[in-house]
């Protein structure tokens, strides 16, 4: 007896087998995800799907069915904010068609060994593919265009490699931020205002971004002209850039193609390229260890943006440059490049030649065997990978990046983290000239709130600055304990 | 205060050689202090509802059109929105702002505010106010207006607008049209926690301060709204 009962509940404990569920046309995605469980594929076929779709399992696969070039296709009417929002681990999505929504086409929450791929996203607003704060993953074989900040926005993570996705008509074709060990390798990135981004954004959580390959991309004719929303620190970025590496360290630059873009093919710099606000102490501004290998680069720089020109003219030269370094501590010798004669480049007169010849050796930055799942012991570590996951993908300490700092939040949010809680829920546009902000409805009311807290505790040295705030810097000092 | 009348005459000039001397320290200037006792016997006697006499009381610094008049440390009043001049006065009558002891223009003006009837008075006031036509002040800083568009885009926009034309929903006052010298001074006062220390819109303010490090800051940003204003 106690033998066929042991059996009996080893039985029970068996995962249940991973089964396929069929979505079609006129179902609910969402609804098949929350009948999932670990393991499953959700097979969405040809059809038009109007909803906002949020993953928070483990283990689950959605993988479009494209039937003689129907697509599956999730469709924002410029009404929806986000298509897909994962934070499960192990998170595959491929085969869709994303288009029109507001802020995001696919956005990752803290979710580890993600796979996104052959996914074909037009007009998503913000970003197009955008996995922030999570560990080892792989974007491939996407298309994406018209985004207004970022096609492919890598944001605070680890171990991810970028390849052979096309990013045209967009602001930004691929950011990879406040990130380390990166590749991005055989992208075709065109006909954006900036082709390939590299850097750190100061005032966020994660503050460096280093050990980082930017290799066999086509980075042609980045001339379309800014259209980030105003004031944002995207909008600030000049239009005709090929590659820009900005603050980030040990990043090696080999095999590109790098031509027709009108200011520079590449632009190596410290953060006053973009802003003079990056005023965060913890953020080391100087791109160091910069590797220039062999690229292909020509027809750069021939109708540079004005700060440039100016550059030229202290030059007497009437061309812009393939490289651009004259921006203060990036002209170091502690940055290299290969062959450097074959370029008009300003501002690498004190660089050395690379020791390196190539990148080949490092074929891939995926970790071999599967990232943990963040481990989550406390409620105080929840709460922190939810800001870190969810809400610095917007809110950066003290400048603006998509929403307002995080800084003017504790303002005017000082003593009533409530008030932040139920504006999660129920946010209502105050702002002209931002977006509106996404609700957060689909978090508790108690995780909300706990967020709210963990946000008016960021940095509380500042909150020290106002002595009749004592109550909150204690309440913050109890919370770290 | 019958040294106050006999003085009244000829101590103009006197007061502004006093307050150049000592631009450093703020100092209540002799006229300016008659000025309030003539204001407050206005204030005190007149009729709540007539804005327009009222304000009698207020142009011997803020001038005849609301213009201000930096000699006497006067801000402009005529671009502010009406919401946010109310709260002021609001504040300076109940005692949430020139309460502290090193704001001494702001303690000038709380002892004239004191004397305003009561709501009905300060609501003819403001309309008054509102009714005087907007003049942009005249520049006095010289501040770098491309980093200061930076830091404002940055940080201030947040709250005061694009414009700075200032968001009600946000308590934000408007910032373009307000004199350039009264804002980098009330600025400073903030960031000493000399003003915002008893009012909770002014704390936010308080808080947002080390968003600007350096005074150059402050005048850059302060430069690049004067722009806006022009």
């Amino acid at each position: 007896m106690k033998k066929i009962t042991l059996l009996l509940s080893l039985l029970l404990c068996l995962p249940a087998m991973a089964k396929d569920i069929i979505v079609k046309d006129g179902d609910s995605i969402q609804a098949a995800v929350n009948e999932a469980v670990s393991g499953d594929v959700i097979l969405i076929h040809p059809g038009t799907y109007r909803e906002s779709v949020y993953v928070d399992k483990d283990n689950i696969t959605l993988r479009g069915v494209v039937v003689e070039g129907e697509w599956p296709v999730m469709e924002g009417d410029h009404k929806l904010n986000d298509a897909i929002l994962y934070s499960g681990n192990n998170f595959t999505v491929e085969w869709l068609k994303i288009v029109h929504y507001k802020g995001n086409a696919i956005m990752g929450q803290s979710g580890n060994n993600y796979v996104i791929r052959n996914n074909w996203v037009v007009d998503t607003g913000v970003y197009g593919i955008f996995p922030q704060y999570g560990k080892n993953g792989l974007i491939e074989y996407n298309v994406l265009s018209g985004i207004e900040d970022a096609a492919i926005y890598v944001g605070m993570c680890d171990n991810v490699d970028v390849k052979h996705n096309e990013v045209f008509d967009s602001v930004a074709g691929i950011e990879i931020e406040n990130t380390r060990h990166a590749l991005v390798e055989n992208n075709y990135a065109h006909n954006n205002t900036a082709g390939i981004l590299v850097f750190i954004t100061p005032g966020l959580p994660i503050k460096t971004a280093y050990d980082i390959i930017v290799r066999d991309n086509f980075v042609v004719n980045n001339n379309t002209p800014n259209f980030g929303a105003p004031g944002s620190i995207v909008s600030k970025v000049p239009v005709g850039v090929g590659i820009v590496v900005m603050a980030a360290d040990d990043v090696k630059i080999e095999g590109n193609i790098i031509t027709g873009n009108q200011t520079a093919g590449i632009v190596i710099t410290d953060l006053a390229f973009v802003t003079d606000v990056a005023s965060d102490k913890e953020s080391e501004p100087n791109p160091d260890n910069i590797k220039v290998l062999d690229n292909l680069m020509f027809n750069n720089g021939f109708d540079p943006v004005a700060e440039v020109k100016a550059a030229m003219l202290t030059k007497f030269k009437t061309t812009g440059p393939d490289i651009l370094a004259n921006i203060g501590s990036a002209q170091e010798p502690d940055n290299c490049i290969l062959n450097a004669e074959r370029y008009t480049s300003f501002g690498i007169g004190k660089w050395s030649k690379c020791e390196l010849t190539t990148t080949a050796d490092v074929t891939t930055y995926l970790l071999p065997a599967d990232a943990a799942p963040r481990e989550i012991e406390t409620d105080a570590d929840r709460v922190a990978r939810l800001y870190k996951g969810i809400c610095a993908g917007c809110h950066a300490y003290n400048l603006r990046m998509i929403g307002p700092p995080a800084m003017a939040i504790q303002a005017q949010y000082y003593d009533n983290p409530q008030g932040i809680a139920d504006y999660l829920a129920n946010p209502v546009k105050k702002r002209p000239d931002f977006p509106p902000m996404p609700s957060q409805g689909h978090l508790s009311e108690e995780l909300r709130l706990k967020v709210a807290e963990y946000m008016l505790c960021l940095s509380p040295k500042n909150l020290e600055a106002v002595a009749a705030n004592q109550g909150q810097v204690a309440k913050c000092e109890k919370m770290s304990k | 205060m019958i040294i106050n009348r006999l003085l009244l005459k000829g101590s103009v000039v006197a007061a502004l050689v006093l307050v150049a001397a000592c631009s450093d320290e703020p100092a209540v200037s002799v006229d300016s202090q008659a000025a309030a006792e003539q204001a407050q016997n206005v204030l005190a006697s007149g009729d709540v509802n007539d804005g327009k006499q009222l304000y009698v009381a207020c142009q011997a610094c803020h001038g005849a059109k609301g213009g201000g008049n930096k000699a006497m440390n006067a801000p402009s009043l005529v671009n502010q929105s009406p919401w946010y001049v109310k709260r002021q006065l609001m504040a300076f009558k109940e005692g949430r702002r020139g309460t502290h002891p090193d704001d001494v223009y702001g303690q000038q003006m709380a002892a004239i505010a004191t004397t305003i009837a009561d709501e009905a008075a300060v609501d003819s006031l403001v309309a008054y106010v509102d009714s005087l036509p907007d003049r942009a002040p005249e520049a006095t800083l010289d501040g770098n207006v491309k980093k200061g568009a930076d830091f404002y885009s940055m940080v201030c926009g947040s709250c005061h607008g694009p414009n700075a034309e200032g968001n009600e929903l946000l308590d934000s006052p408007a910032l373009a049209g307000v004199d350039d010298w009264y804002l980098a001074r009330q600025f400073e006062l903030f960031r000493k926690g000399i003003r915002g220390a008893d009012d909770k819109y002014g704390r936010q303010m308080v808080m947002m301060a080390p968003a600007l490090p350096t005074e150059e800051d402050v005048h850059n940003v302060v430069s690049y709204i004067q722009s806006l204003a022009e």
